[in-house]
């Protein structure tokens, strides 16, 4: 099928980088024994780039393994690890001539029971925005590749469109459904390509912006505040989701602001390099959403 | 619902309940405009509490989120009208983050009126006056937080 014959191709691309030294090191995909899905790993020796896998278990999201690495890296980048990539560079947290891009084409990813992963079954970007050499499906799955998609706006519709037209009520008591799963485990935030900080807010001593008990409250700091932080940068990588052992559906808040973004600013995160993030620039006719005297056709 | 419940969970007290409204004001026109409107005697309610920055542009979205969390019964941030910002353009990043950030919260469930931006500049005193009549009386038809649960730390 299409998968393997990237996988060949993968392979035959990590061989070519690592034997004639390129780079130091690999970073994909490999088994993890058990037959479940993908995990990461780091090759350093073209004998074991047959270890390399690429199928539709290959989740997790790499492009967090690349910052702050000194050695000069070649990255299997799915369509999102390319946008999270893109970001990182306009972002200054990469160098890009150490950083060789591998972009596969991407059909969506699949959970370990075949459902499709969080942010797959929606996603509309399936060529990577960015990359050194490009690995392409063919045709069986750009087929496939429309059938979920088109799939993804059916869902679109029906979710966030009609978020906004719920009474109040509803979204807060589908949110506060959600925060009571949530065990504060911080999963969410170390999978995010975006929630690089040194020190995250969360773990600061003054302000304490997180006090230490497991109420409502403080979920709702923590999730809120990290929300705000991606306003307009997340990638819809879906690894948030991904990574929750509660299973608490959070990534909708974000998509929200997302959704926002590409309307008011016509701006998606990671698309373009040479495109400054909407929350980092500025136009005079904004519109003022809400305010007291602004535009009030919104709540 | 719950709002109603909580209205009459705490009727007893909510005779005497009044918000308590945390207000983010720009050292340059807003902080100014409320200055004026007290030195003017210009009547205005008192349940803000005012909190001095350097422009609106400083104002973290953490700030107003940690206030909702902590027991604020609503937020207000003014900042120089758009074009008079004392640093040129801190108000227009603001504004966009606000923007965000309101949609945030409602989408979390979190009532529109809790949050509210707008912008006074030094000489509108009595337009500082009206807009915190306007805040207050909203802020009173929506009855206390409660995000916050039992927290009282204002």
């Amino acid at each position: 099928m299409s998968f393997k014959k990237q996988e060949n191709q993968m392979i035959e691309v990590c061989t070519r980088l690592l034997t004639e030294g390129e780079v130091d090191v690999v970073i994909g995909f490999s088994s993890d024994q058990l037959g479940g899905c993908a995990i990461p790993s780091f090759i350093r020796k073209p004998l074991d780039v047959k270890d390399l896998k690429w199928d539709d278990t290959c989740t997790p999201n790499l492009a967090k393994y690349v910052i702050e690495r000194k050695e000069k890296v070649a990255i299997i980048a799915k369509p999102c690890d390319a946008r999270a990539l893109v970001m990182y560079q306009i972002e200054n947290q990469i160098d890009r001539n150490h950083v060789y891009i591998i972009g596969m084409e991407c059909p969506g990813m699949k959970l370990s029971d075949g459902t499709p992963a969080p942010g797959c079954q929606e996603c509309t970007v399936r060529t990577p925005p960015i990359f050194d050499i490009l690995i392409e499906a063919d045709k069986i799955q750009t087929f496939e590749v429309s059938e979920l998609s088109s799939n993804r706006e059916n869902s679109k519709t029906s979710f966030v469109e009609s978020s906004m037209e719920w009474e109040l009520e509803d979204r807060l008591k589908r949110f506060q459904d959600e925060m009571q799963k949530c065990i504060l485990c911080f999963s969410c935030r170390q999978a995010c390509y975006g929630c690089y900080c040194k020190t995250c807010f969360i773990e600061r001593d003054v302000p304490n912006w997180l006090p230490q008990d497991l109420d409502i409250s403080t979920k709702m700091m923590f999730h809120l505040g990290r929300a705000m932080h991606l306003a307009g940068r997340c990638v819809e990588c879906g690894a948030c989701e991904r990574v929750c052992p509660s299973g608490v559906k959070i990534r909708y808040l974000i998509q929200e602001l997302t959704d926002l973004c590409h309307e008011q600013y016509g701006y998606r995160a990671g698309m373009d390099m040479n495109e400054t993030p909407a929350m980092a620039t500025f136009s005079l006719g904004d519109r003022e959403i809400g305010f007291l005297g602004g535009d009030q056709n919104e709540s | 619902m719950a709002q109603q419940q909580v209205i009459m969970d705490n009727k007893s007290s909510l005779d005497k309940w009044e918000p308590k409204i945390i207000a983010f004001l720009c050292n340059w026109c807003s902080y100014a405009g409320a200055d004026l409107a007290g030195t003017s005697r210009l009547q205005y309610p008192p349940n803000i509490r005012i909190i001095r920055l350097p422009c609106s542009g400083r104002v973290n979205p953490l700030f107003i989120i940690k206030a909702l969390t902590s027991g604020a019964d609503a937020v207000m941030v003014s900042g120089c009208h758009p074009g008079d910002c004392h640093y040129l353009a801190g108000n227009m990043y603001a504004r966009r983050r606000f923007v965000m950030l309101k949609r945030l919260l409602a989408t979390a469930g979190i009532e529109p009126d809790r949050v509210h931006f707008t912008w006074v500049s030094a000489s509108e005193g009595n337009r500082f006056a009206q807009v915190v009549d306007e805040v207050v009386s909203r802020v009173k038809k929506l009855g206390p937080n409660r995000i916050a649960g039992d927290r009282d730390e204002l």
